[in-house]
């Protein structure tokens, strides 16, 4: 499904045929929890913090929102983007001040991307997940493979010992060990989840603490390509971890 | 949650693990109609048992989304295993198979609320949800629109709007209105 407001043709003569800062948030903050691909163009300003600090004044540009995570702002010159955010990054929307907002943001490192609109003349959201769906390709096995042939995509050390092996609260995705001999659990998903897969995750966690010998530690680290941001602080007060990785293309 | 899914397989007429008659023709909902259960670690996946169940392939062999052959229940109606059998934070998926290998997707959706109140700390995984009859295409909205629906009511209940079994009693309804004319399976309660 596609949903666009505004009109091209008209914003660019400067009418006011542009989108009011609440519609723009609303349409794009359904549309990133539902994990479509958004694009949105208007006048906006762009800030971004990190490992170095820039800013882009007023000008207008495409804003690309992927369900991976990641963010590009391009504007009318040139194949790359002015500035960006990798996948794996949390896409946050509201309005400040009357301009509608979005704020791109990654944790290791901290990079925060801000863009603001003074004035949205296109929102778009695409359901690009379906043709995937029903295809046989990046599945949830796919993303296994990937991680059984290169577990350092987890972290460099980690060594899978078994799949689907059996807790009482079920089956694991991968069941292996870091570097320090910490028993890990990792739980794949191939799209963006909510907080509920790191209550699942937890569950695992807590039923091989239980299973193991008293002073095993047990680590529970979830595989996906993006997670949702009250999944991302559900993980961080249950002390679990969060990898970014996409099944394959 | 999770990408395991749950299979039930009718018993009667030609299911694989029932010498029962020939019963085809039955409607495959039958409230009296029994079924044995049989896991799939990654058969969550995109619904993809629907198309890779059949009668030449009724487990699925020698695909990724694979279905074991050892049942983890036999002869249950669907109301068992709704209350009894199935996981909702365990499994994403739960599929009914007909004797003539039709199969009906579900989603499977979690009623606890641990994520979305900080006045639930923990809440039951089996018995504790709801099936709704899946349609693959939308599949991503349901799953975001009982998102949204479950923060709703989380929040409602840390506002003391709600008690924890009205809460349960509020997103059943909530589910079995929006499912309109889509199978709808509760447990009971």
């Amino acid at each position: 499904m596609t949903l666009a407001d505004g009109d091209g043709s008209e914003a660019s003569d400067g009418s006011d045929a542009s989108l009011d800062p609440e519609t723009a948030r609303d349409r794009v903050a359904a549309a990133v929890e539902v994990g479509d691909m958004v694009t949105v163009f208007g006048r906006c300003t762009v800030e971004y913090e990190g490992r170095a600090a820039s800013t882009l004044g007023p000008g207008d540009r495409l804003v690309v929102l992927k369900p991976d995570g990641t963010a590009l702002v391009h504007t009318d010159e040139g194949q790359k983007p002015v500035n960006w955010q990798p996948p794996g990054s949390t896409h946050a929307v509201d309005v400040s001040d009357g301009q509608f907002r979005v704020r791109s943001r990654r944790t290791a490192p901290d990079e925060q991307l801000l863009v603001a609109f003074e004035r949205v003349d296109r929102v778009a959201t695409f359901d690009v997940t379906d043709r995937r769906d029903r295809s046989l390709t990046g599945t949830e096995a796919d993303l296994r493979r990937r991680i059984l042939d290169d577990p350092d995509l987890v972290e460099p050390g980690f060594e899978p010992l078994a799949t689907e092996r059996e807790t009482p609260a079920g089956a694991v995705d991968v069941y292996g060990e870091d570097a320090r001999g910490r028993t890990v659990v990792v739980e794949l998903k191939r799209k963006r989840v909510g907080p509920d897969a790191a209550g699942q995750l937890a569950r695992y966690v807590e039923a091989l603490d239980r299973d193991l010998h008293a002073d095993a530690e047990v680590r529970g680290v979830l595989v996906a390509p993006s997670v949702t941001e009250r999944a991302r602080r559900l993980l961080a007060e249950k002390g679990l971890e969060f990898v970014s990785v996409a099944p394959p293309a | 949650m999770g990408h395991r899914a749950l299979v039930a397989y009718r018993r009667d007429a030609d299911s694989p693990d029932s010498d029962a008659g020939s019963d085809a023709d039955a409607d495959p909902a039958a409230e009296d109609a029994r079924y044995d259960l049989h896991r799939s670690h990654w058969g969550g996946a995109g619904f993809a048992l629907v198309d890779h169940v059949s009668a030449e392939t009724p487990y699925a062999t020698d695909t990724q989304f694979a279905v074991d052959p050892d049942p983890v229940a036999t002869d249950c109606s669907l109301a068992d295993a709704a209350s009894d059998h199935l996981d909702y934070l365990h499994h994403e998926a739960f599929y009914r198979v007909s004797p003539d290998y039709e199969v009906t997707a579900y989603h499977v959706l979690w009623f606890g609320l641990e994520a979305d109140a900080d006045a639930v700390d923990h809440s039951e995984t089996v018995g504790h949800g709801a099936l709704v009859e899946a349609h693959p295409r939308d599949s991503d909205y349901v799953r975001g629109w009982f998102r949204g629906a479950k923060e709703v009511v989380g929040e409602m209940v840390d506002r003391d709007a709600l008690g924890r079994a009205d809460a349960l009693g509020t997103l059943a309804d909530r589910v079995e209105t929006w499912a309109d004319d889509r199978g709808v399976v509760v447990p009971d309660r």
